[in-house]
């Protein structure tokens, strides 16, 4: 008898497991253009590869592009990036993937002259 | 030969032990690195000397700078957003000024703020002040489909419209298709058509109140001392804290106009407002030099090739000779 539930007991974690992995949200990806080389990037607190160097890498709107600057296979929901990029104040902007394809996220190049000014400060 | 669950178990302990791994070594958490630069900081106004009391000028607007958009569907192939951001420059004047002369010049906004529009020159006036304020512009995208010829749109289900939309492609193309040889059939781009649409649905900026009032009232000669937390632009208190307000969606329109590097918008490339037009003829739209110029028109060109790719996949699925077709279980009604 003992067998028996223990037999039991493990079908029931092996069939939690192979459904938890089935109703695992799909993983989506992210593109980011407008990325330069020496960028840094990060998706949720996590560092993120910036492909440099070699030809500029436009967004075309293509939605076989494989080539952008950053990519990153993330889950659907709300998702904090960060950028650093040299000689400018580091900003953070968040991007809500909604479904499974693919979203797109465009870094328009920097105002060099501006990009240095800080952020309006809390209220004290 | 391993048995399902003693597979299953080992699953288990890897995970575990993974998990056991990562709690341990804190080391390979997020990499982080000081690459950026913080840049100055706006402190706040130095203590005046006796007789004297810190004012501020009105605000003002100095740029405003397209930094970054995003596009992708919310619900796929039927909703989207396209959400543009601004970095508006905000700029503001403080000074020391006796107190006889501000109590003389010294207004109050409509928040309660008081400030001094222009200094005498017995006033000691420091270097202005600078600010970014970050907004985001967000729009709508919708899109209607219907089948050549036919009056009614599809009803795309909310939850899965991949799924009604392929159902309603391939009735579409097998309807349409019904009674000719197979060498003239129209191809499910053709047959699809579209109404693309895009609105300004929404303004997000945590000081829409104050950005409206210095831009929408700019010829009204209205002066706004605060932001919408009833602080100077240096976050100094000058009025009580009140509810955060709705940025009016005409705000968008001022931003577009006022912005660094147009165009912004494009030339309406892929819309077609409410008129319907074939998939086909957007997606021909899409391949023009001045689409392919445009951000804006890439952006939501990017959508349009998704569904193009979407209706190919339909398409095949309808098409019996194709590897998809032919595995698309078998349909009642004789339909190609």
């Amino acid at each position: 008898m003992r067998r028996i539930v223990s037999l039991c007991a493990a079908l029931a974690v092996a069939c939690g497991v192979l459904a938890a992995s089935q109703a695992a949200p799909a993983k989506v990806p992210l593109e980011i253009w407008g990325l330069e080389a020496g960028d840094e990037l990060t998706i949720d607190g996590v560092a993120v590869n910036v492909r440099g160097g070699g030809a500029a890498r436009a967004f075309t709107g293509d939605p076989d592009a494989t080539s952008a600057p950053a990519m990153e296979e993330v889950s659907v929901g709300r998702h904090e990036l960060a950028v650093r990029r040299a000689g400018c104040v580091a900003r953070t902007f968040a991007v809500t993937v909604e479904t499974a394809s693919k979203r797109a996220v465009v870094i328009e190049p920097p105002a060099k002259e501006r990009c240095t000014i800080p952020f309006a400060p809390p209220r004290r | 030969m391993r048995s399902p669950l003693a597979a299953t178990g080992l699953g288990l302990a890897a995970l575990a032990a993974l998990a056991a791994l990562g709690a341990l070594a804190p080391g390979c958490g997020p990499r982080r690195s000081g690459h950026g630069t913080t840049g100055p900081t706006i402190g706040p106004p130095p203590p005046p000397p006796p007789g004297s009391t810190t004012v501020w000028g009105p605000l003002r607007v100095e740029a405003v700078d397209p930094v970054r958009s995003d596009v992708g569907w919310v619900r796929d192939f039927v909703r989207a957003t396209r959400v543009v951001a601004f970095d508006v420059v905000l700029a503001q004047d403080r000074a020391q000024c006796p107190d006889a002369v501000t109590a003389s010049l010294a207004k109050v906004d409509e928040r309660g703020c008081r400030g001094v529009d222009a200094f005498p020159a017995s006033c000691k006036v420091e270097p202005a002040i600078r600010a970014r304020v970050e907004v985001e512009v967000v729009h709508a995208i919708e899109l209607g489909h219907k089948c050549a010829g036919d009056a009614m749109t599809y009803v795309p289900n909310e939850d899965d419209p991949r799924a009604s939309l392929t159902v309603a492609g391939r009735t579409c193309f097998k309807s349409k298709n019904k009674l000719k040889p197979e060498s003239t059939w129209t191809s499910l781009y053709e047959l699809t058509e579209l109404r693309f649409s895009e609105r300004v649905a929404a303004v997000r900026t945590p000081f829409a109140s104050a950005l409206a009032a210095v831009l929408l009232a700019h010829d009204e000669g209205k002066k706004t001392y605060c932001r919408d937390d009833g602080a100077y632009l240096d976050g100094t208190a000058g009025a009580p804290v009140v509810a955060p307000t709705t940025a009016p969606i005409a705000l968008a329109e001022l931003l577009v106009a006022r912005a660094a590097r147009p165009p912004l918008e494009g030339d309406g490339v892929p819309l077609t407002g409410d008129a319907f037009r074939s998939e086909h003829a957007l997606w021909e739209s899409c391949n023009t030099k001045a689409a392919r110029e445009s951000l804006v028109a890439r952006e939501r060109c990017l959508l349009l090739r998704q569904l193009d790719r979407f209706l190919r996949d339909v398409e095949d699925l309808a098409r019996p000779d194709t590897p998809k077709g032919m595995a698309a279980p078998a349909t009642s009604g004789g339909a190609p």
